[in-house]
């Protein structure tokens, strides 16, 4: 401890010390994109539309069926539906590539999956299943991060236990007759396990934070967010009305300035002070495989005197020594994080969302929200999924076994990849491990020759990644054995040499 | 599109499939990996038409263009 110091006439009081904290080896990689592969990028994109105002002409003229959505021929006089650059996009690039994307699944997404084979015809417009289906295929892009995601076992006798008592359907909603006993047990056992005051769960993740974000905050606010928050995020805070600053990816430098100049600026016109601050963070961003800052933030939190809405969708279960998340990896109480929010849908194998804090915020957003006055409530047979999953992860060996097997999974991934020469973004301890791919032509070859060897992968392009940063995700599972991430890492470093992937080589 | 496009098992070392291993990354290299087979024919018949015409130029015009530069910078006598 160091001691008491006088300055200046004020006494400052000791300063705590510092325990060991994961913040002290805390880097992470973005690797610039290397000039080369900008460049190819940009040629694939730009031979691929050239092709593809071709095609449009062709279509137009009638020298080729026009399998597009059209207008019907009595509509002259209106105004074309069907003429944005998104539908250009989807007939011309996306097409070509879309037996990459939606392979229907007839299985448990667990480890090892089963893919229904399909025929695609008239190049990508239309397919027919072939009627044979793949078995065997090693499972690498479900968020099954604890393998809570299987059709037997504990949890699964549970839920069937829960139909028989409870039937399938709540046919309510939270406010009138669809309040059943289990969602308030599963309230307080998860307020419990996160060490917070209450708690209140939602039947639809992507709901909890689009329709709750509206009720924290309105006109007259400010809304901190990071760049690469998630879809529902944006949302929430679209439809919420308020003042909206975007600061640049876990940039604790950007975010202090944007800070300061919200409170010493004001309101836009007028320059009045803002209502309230809101920062919006999530745990574990699943496009880059990145970490936040956390004690970062709520050093700016306290200092600035604003509020923070943790996001931790991906990192509830999969983060920390016994799962509960960013802030226990950090040694964090979680009271210091004003609004906690999750998913049920990524580690706990079900479905619906929850947000955590002080007991006051909770019955704000029981008698407030949308979600909880309109929507109907989560189904009993789901809820009774998560409550035998959080039992598992909290009090059994089982739940212990798993998040360490976790834990050495994505360090064996993730140093495989490394050492073969792939360049990976994020944070060594994320369970999502995205490998670059800048070209979509690479793109589409990497997850076809994957299939061919028996892994199924998700590969995601341009809407959801910039433009020229095309990447392989791959979700790592408690339930993958050593044997299958090592064949994993065996295809992917022959298909590297196949397609020249390996750019830190 | 990319779908009638072999796969490859590993990295060839026949003489046969190494060329055709370089086929494979100058498709993907240049984007025509993704398009139909008859749009690659069009655009390999045009890129072999513009390299053609490209060398003949040369062939034929690039003698006289050096010797113009070079008698005008005074390098050579004309």
């Amino acid at each position: 401890m160091t001691p008491d110091c006088r300055e200046n006439g004020f006494k400052r009081p000791a300063k705590l010390q510092q325990k060991d904290s994961p913040l002290k080896q805390f880097q992470e990689d973005f690797e610039p994109t290397p000039l080369y592969m900008a460049i190819i990028t940009y040629i694939n994109y730009g031979v691929i539309t050239l092709f593809g105002f071709l095609r449009d002409f062709l279509r137009k003229h009638g020298f080729e069926k026009n399998h597009a959505s059209a207008e019907a021929d009595d509509m002259d006089g209106f105004v074309s539906l069907y003429a944005s650059f998104e539908n250009f996009y989807t007939r011309n690039i996306y097409n070509r590539l879309h037996d990459v994307f939606n392979r229907p699944i007839c299985s448990a997404p667990g480890p090892v999956i089963k893919i229904m084979e399909r025929e695609f015809l008239q190049s990508g417009w239309s397919y027919k299943f072939t009627g044979k289906v793949l078995d065997g295929i090693v499972n690498l892009g479900s968020y099954n991060y604890l393998g809570f995601a299987e059709n037997s076992g504990v949890c699964a006798d549970a839920s069937i236990k829960a139909i028989q008592k409870y039937g399938n359907g709540v046919c309510s909603s939270r406010c009138e007759v669809g309040n059943l006993d289990i969602h308030a047990e599963l309230e307080e056992k998860m307020a419990r396990y996160l060490d917070v005051d209450a708690c209140v769960t939602f039947g639809m993740g992507f709901a909890t934070n689009s329709m709750n974000i509206p009720c924290l905050v309105g006109k007259g606010c400010l809304i901190l967010s990071d760049e690469l928050n998630h879809a529902s995020l944006v949302l929430g805070c679209r439809l919420s009305g308020a003042n909206v600053t975007i600061f640049k990816h876990n940039d604790m430098k950007d975010l202090e300035l944007k800070l300061r100049n919200a409170i010493v600026n004001g309101q836009p016109r007028g320059y009045r002070p803002w209502r309230k601050i809101l920062i919006i963070v999530e745990g574990v961003y699943s496009m880059e495989g990145s970490i936040i800052n956390l004690p970062e933030v709520l050093k700016l939190k306290k200092k600035y005197k604003a509020y923070v809405f943790l996001d931790e969708a991906h990192s509830i279960g999969a983060l920390g020594a016994t799962g509960r998340g960013v802030t226990e990896y950090f040694g964090i109480h979680p009271k210091e994080v004003d609004v906690m929010m999750g998913t049920f849908t990524k580690s706990f194998g079900a479905a619906g969302g929850y947000i955590a804090g002080t007991k006051s915020l909770v019955e704000h957003l029981r008698a407030k929200s949308h979600s909880a006055c309109y929507a109907t409530s989560m189904a009993p047979p789901v809820c009774r999924q998560i409550l035998s999953s959080l039992e598992v992860i909290s009090a059994t060996e089982e739940g212990k076994r798993r998040i360490e097997k976790l834990a050495s999974n994505c360090k064996m991934f993730r140093q495989g990849l490394k050492k073969l020469g792939f360049i990976v973004y994020g944070n060594d301890d994320s369970p999502v491990v995205p490998a670059l791919i800048y070209s979509p032509c690479k793109v589409g070859a990497f997850s076809r020759e994957m299939l061919s060897r028996g892994f199924g992968v998700v590969v995601v392009g341009f809407p959801a990644t910039p433009i020229v940063e095309a990447r392989v995700r791959f979700c790592i599972s408690a339930a993958l054995t050593e044997k299958n991430l090592q064949d994993a890492l065996d295809a992917i470093s022959s298909i590297g040499d196949i397609l020249q992937i390996k750019y830190k080589k | 599109m990319g779908f009638d496009f072999k796969l490859f098992g590993k990295k060839p070392t026949s003489v046969v499939g190494y060329i055709e291993w370089l086929y494979f990354i100058y498709c993907i290299t240049t984007g025509i990996y993704m398009l139909d087979p008859w749009e690659r024919t069009v655009f390999n018949t045009c890129l072999i038409l513009l390299l053609s015409m490209s060398f003949y130029t040369a062939y034929a015009f690039l003698p006289q263009h050096i010797f113009a530069m070079l008698s005008h910078f005074g390098l050579m006598d004309t």
